[in-house]
């Protein structure tokens, strides 16, 4: 299952709710405001995705967009650009958006 | 004949997009696809019996969940969790509905040909 996240955790409990949710072989791809839980701070819910078997994706236009530095993000993240946003739908066996 | 499952996972009150949301669910059951509507998080309070929203100027949703099954949409499922989170219980809610655990849901939805949610 691929769950799209486009709010941030500070605006919204769509991330929490899909954490909870999100098991082994899923993917969470933040878009849109949702790329300000990408970054490493405390209060991001993304500390629990550590040691999970979850992959995080964001979406590299809505972070440059707002200015944000790959380096200030959590290490295991990983960057899709427009193409690779079609590719995880394509490979994903269910699509779920958290709006 | 697609599997098609409506998340509704927030309150249906005071929000005009809820009323466009049922308003694809009932329009999918009408060309014979398979419908589920699925209640989790804050969703579930929709359920709840005797509201009377009209006092703050909105309309009612219990009549048109009561007549979900008119429009042949008898799958109506509820997380479990969600609705011990909230200490609710289903004899609270104005239709009959199929309690399920997180997990059983996640193979579900797997299942389906397309999720939807507002």
């Amino acid at each position: 299952m691929l769950y799209i996240i486009n709010k941030s955790h500070a605006d919204s409990q769509a991330l929490n709710n899909c954490l909870q949710r999100a098991s082994r072989g899923d993917g969470i791809l933040l878009i849109e405001h949702a790329v300000y839980s990408a970054l490493n701070v405390k209060q991001s819910p993304l500390h629990l995705v550590l040691d999970s078997e979850v992959t995080v994706y964001v979406l590299t236009p809505d972070m440059q967009a707002r200015g944000l530095q790959e380096l200030a993000c959590f290490s295991f993240v990983e960057y899709v650009d427009y193409t690779g946003f079609v590719g995880l739908i394509e490979d994903s066996s269910a699509v779920r958006s958290c709006f | 004949m697609k599997t098609l499952v409506f998340i509704i996972d927030k309150p249906l009150h005071g929000n005009i997009q809820t009323q466009e949301f049922i308003d694809m669910a009932l329009m999918a059951a009408a060309f014979d696809q398979r419908v589920i509507l699925l209640f989790e998080d804050d969703g579930v309070y929709a359920l709840l019996g005797k509201q009377s929203p009209d006092a703050i100027g909105l309309k009612n949703s219990s009549p048109l969940l009561k007549a979900l099954s008119i429009y042949e949409i008898n799958d109506v499922w509820v997380e479990q969790e969600s609705i011990i989170e909230r200490g609710l219980n289903s004899e609270q809610f104005v239709i009959d509905v199929k309690r399920c655990p997180r997990v059983e849901l996640k193979r579900e939805m797997e299942a389906a040909d397309e999720l939807f949610s507002f």
